[in-house]
């Protein structure tokens, strides 16, 4: 498990109100947990960094941190399949850190051969992609968080 | 196409008999010469009209103009607004465009050349010479859940609207048309929505009606076909593309009132493959499995060895 794959677990955590998430892949497990102060346990020396930021932040910023993640999630109105490129051998329509306007679109959903091009709402920076290209996505299930600028 | 000239063709379509240019003057508030001059222009556009000596003007073939299309046109919804472009990059695009300038309900986009045919995931839809190309923007207040339901809806109607040429024609899930396997038109669907809010909707549609002169595009892989192949003769463009809107808008206005259920029945009648071993590939590998059920949201229900399985995106192979 790489440590993009483990930014993911994380955002996924916070966007979310589950307070812990345990993933093992073969022989290694990560464990990820937002309840304590110690925020994970994990198996890799290089796992705690990102992972004890948001919780080694002032305990007044506690509450707001999951609020405002939230807020910047942009979730799928559909049941479908997501689709991170115009087609198949296409460059992805946005990357991890890029900047985004108002309008651009940001993946593709499918059901039913129906094609909803989700744009962003607002002009920000691409802090996660919480999908993989062409799996399903739920109803509401958070697809990526961006975070809003100026 | 101007009023003017629109409503010329009107007048010598809805006529059997010769209209004379007194009369089209008379109606239209112009001089003899000037009705003379838009004829003149009219011809030159491709109008076939022919001038009887002593009697007037006739409509020799049809034109495909948007004011006798309109005319054709019965529904509630859509073809309240007809526009016919001669040449655009893709109608599906400017269906959306439109809908972000806030256009309305029903509004119908044709082409006569597409230059980037929009196919599914990237790929391309070819709009040969005779071919028609379409679009249509709805405005639907349903949940986008609900929407994909529409996508099978446009091929319900197609299959209607193209089911007298021939009782061979099937629709293939989600929503291709097929005649004997082969493909007679592709329909692709767009929607613009945010979580419980639906802002557009655009149903485009393809329909092969001759085969290229100099033969189909080399990078068409599957079987094709046209409807003049099918149905023996040449096609009315206006009366297909008129009763193309009038059973989209018959079943849109059922499925508003009445739900999907109808829709449901009727697509899987047509389905050409209910009930039977059907292959799809999902983006990620190949599922195999008997077609045994439409869901209720349009999804397909595959028996697969490892249990059901919910197909709601992928290309679908009949075996």
């Amino acid at each position: 498990m790489d440590i993009s794959q483990i930014r993911k677990l994380i955002k996924l955590i916070q966007s979310t109100d589950v307070t812990e998430i345990e993933v093992t892949e073969g022989a290694e497990t990560v464990r990820i947990s937002r309840g304590s102060p110690v925020a994970a346990a994990p198996v890799y020396a290089a796992a705690p960094a990102p992972v004890a930021a948001p919780a080694a932040a002032a305990p007044a910023a506690v509450a707001e941190t999951p609020a405002e993640s939230t807020a910047n999630q942009v979730k799928s109105p559909m049941v479908g399949t997501f689709y991170s490129s115009p087609s198949p051998d296409a460059d992805t329509f946005v990357a991890v850190g890029q900047k985004v306007k108002k309008g651009d679109t940001l993946c593709i959903i499918e059901a039913m051969k129906m094609m909803n091009e989700i744009e962003s709402e607002y002009d920000g920076v691409v802090e996660a992609i919480l999908a993989d290209n062409a799996t399903p996505v739920e109803y509401g299930q958070p697809i990526f968080v961006i975070t809003p600028l100026g | 196409m101007s009023e003017i000239r629109d409503n010329i063709l009107n007048c010598l379509d809805a006529s059997s008999e010769p209209v004379s240019g007194d009369l089209l003057a008379q109606q239209l508030g112009l001089s003899r010469t000037g009705i003379w001059k838009h004829i003149q222009l009219l011809r030159k556009s491709g109008a076939n009209i022919v001038a009887h000596s002593g009697q007037g003007y006739t409509l020799e073939s049809e034109v495909f103009s948007s004011g006798l299309l309109h005319k054709r046109c019965n529904g509630k919804r859509i073809g309240n607004k007809i526009l016919i472009l001669d040449e655009t990059d893709s109608t599906n695009r400017d269906a959306m465009a439109a809908a972000d300038q806030g256009g309305d309900e029903g509004l119908v986009i044709f082409a006569h050349k597409q230059l980037a045919g929009k196919g599914r995931l990237g790929r391309r839809w070819h709009t040969i010479t005779d071919s028609l190309a379409c679009s249509v923007l709805l405005r639907p207040d349903l949940p986008p859940e609900q929407v994909p339901q529409l996508s099978l809806l446009t091929a319900v109607a197609l299959h209607d609207a193209l089911a007298h040429f021939s009782p061979d024609i099937r629709i293939k899930w989600p929503n291709d048309i097929l005649h004997k396997g082969a493909k007679l038109a592709g329909i692709l669907t767009e929607m613009r929505a945010e979580p419980g809010r639906v802002h557009a909707v655009v149903l485009g549609f393809g329909i092969n009606l001759a085969a290229p002169v100099d033969g189909w595009p080399a990078d068409i892989t599957q079987k094709v076909t046209d409807l003049q192949s099918i149905a023996g003769g040449k096609i009315s463009r206006l009366d297909l593309a008129a009763s193309l809107l009038n059973a989209l808008d018959y079943w849109y206005d059922i499925y508003l009132q009445q739900g999907f259920a109808p829709i449901h029945t009727s697509w899987w009648r047509a389905h050409a493959a209910s009930g039977q071993q059907v292959r799809v590939h999902n983006g990620q590998g190949y599922i195999d499995g008997i077609a045994t059920a439409l869901d209720e949201d349009g999804a397909l229900l595959l028996k697969t060895s490892g249990g059901t399985q919910r197909i709601i995106a992928g290309d679908l192979e009949l075996r």
